[in-house]
């Protein structure tokens, strides 16, 4: 009797082989009993198909991928971020004192004041580099003529004593020195004012550019 | 591409095919889970757990077997589960009117509680609704895995892990007992045998 009951189930759902269809149907024609339990599962499949129709299922929600989240410390990462967090500072701190808003009428613009400020600063140096190199020059000559008479008293003829100098030479050779020691820190200072120059330059042409922009971008 | 070349894709690495496998799955698993839990917040939480599961779990998948099959296995468990607790506290909650109908706590319906869904539906379906969880748990899944998703009855013992012989009985028995409960509750247009 279990085996017939799943060869109805079977057949009920179009799932019997052909073997299978051939043995219910003989035991369907038979047995007057069992054609009775066979219609009464039909029907039941046949309300349980309009009751699913009738029964509505709300709409499957909706599902969404996000990205995998970053489970990892990464010591690149960190670096990375903490050198252009630096990066973006020292920008700031360049670029905050030159941007300044425009006051006469409300709009934000940049201020051109700085850049001539800048450019005036700029032509004091080139000045400045030209007499540097006159001075330059002279003391050449001033510290060549000193080395000279200086190995004249120290090479070749007795050992240099303090008699050898007298106490003008002495202090003609010593301000010889500090003018060349200043030179140096002068020379020093003037590489550092250059590279300053050269970096205030960029911005310049960079804010220049943006304030010739601007009103285009506003109007737009 | 097929679900198990999918699966094998993600299990490579490629997160894009778990999006290809929730777009083709999320309908007929929801439908599934709904039946077995008819509360939509219910249902939402299966299956999103269920393709949590999958993309968790996606390592341990038998490349011989079905996609599908797995995934109603998982979300077949999580069901069980779902259902144990709502069990627990139904018990807790509606012991005194048990006893006062005379019908035993654990034969309730999932989801019986739902007010809005037994208003948005009508009066035949919300009885088999109530029938469908008055027959044994183990019929019900087998009657909704087949009528409702229309798996085969190989595929239904494999999920089950069961052999088709005894997924027929069961099926058997849960048309018979549904007829029966129908009839009890008599059901408008219900045929009595």
């Amino acid at each position: 009797m279990e085996r017939l009951r799943e060869l109805l189930i079977a057949k009920l759902y179009d799932e019997c082989t052909p073997t299978e269809a051939a043995e219910i149907d003989r035991a369907l024609e038979a047995d007057a009993e069992l054609r009775a339990e066979w219609e009464a599962l039909r029907r039941t499949r046949e309300f349980l198909g309009d009751s699913a129709v009738e029964n509505p299922i709300p709409p499957a929600p909706r599902v969404i991928l996000f990205p995998e989240r970053r489970r990892r410390f990464t010591p690149g990462a960190f670096f990375s971020g903490v050198a252009a967090a630096a990066l973006l500072f020292t920008l700031g701190l360049f670029a905050a004192p030159r941007i300044a808003p425009e006051q006469s009428d409300g709009e934000v613009g940049v201020s051109l004041d700085t850049a001539d400020a800048v450019l005036e600063a700029l032509d004091r140096i080139e000045t400045l580099e030209q007499q540097n190199e006159q001075l330059q020059a002279r003391l050449s000559a001033a510290g060549n003529d000193y080395l000279q008479a200086d190995t004249r008293n120290s090479i070749g003829g007795d050992a240099p004593t303090q008699a050898l100098l007298t106490r003008s030479e002495f202090e003609e050779g010593l301000a010889r020195m500090l003018t060349r020691f200043d030179y140096q820190i002068q020379q020093e200072s003037q590489y550092l004012l250059s590279e300053m120059a050269q970096r205030d330059r960029r911005y310049l042409e960079a804010w220049r550019m943006v304030t010739r922009e601007m009103p285009a971008l506003s109007e737009q | 591409m097929t679900d198990e070349q999918l699966i094998c894709s993600m299990r490579a690495g490629d997160k894009d095919s778990l999006g290809t496998l929730i777009e083709r799955w999320q309908r007929p698993l929801y439908r599934f889970v709904y039946r077995m839990l008819p509360r939509h917040e219910d249902a939402s939480d299966i299956c999103q757990e269920t393709f949590l599961r999958v993309y968790d779990k996606a390592d341990r998948f038998d490349e011989g077997s079905r996609f599908s099959t797995w995934m109603y296995q998982i979300a077949l468990n999580l069901c069980r589960d779902q259902l144990r607790r709502k069990k627990r506290w139904s018990l807790i909650m509606a012991a005194p009117t048990e006893r006062e109908d005379g019908v035993e706590p654990t034969e309730r319906v999932a989801g019986d509680d739902d007010p809005a869904l037994t208003a948005s539906v009508n009066e035949q379906a919300a009885a088999l609704e109530r029938a469908m969880g008055r027959i044994p748990k183990d019929q019900r899944e087998v009657l909704i895995l087949k009528e409702y998703q229309g798996l085969k009855f190989k595929q239904i013992a494999e999920i089950l892990g069961c052999p088709e012989s005894t997924v027929k009985s069961r099926m058997y028995y849960g048309l018979k007992g549904l007829r029966q409960v129908l009839q009890q509750d008599g059901i408008d247009g219900f045929p009595t045998a």
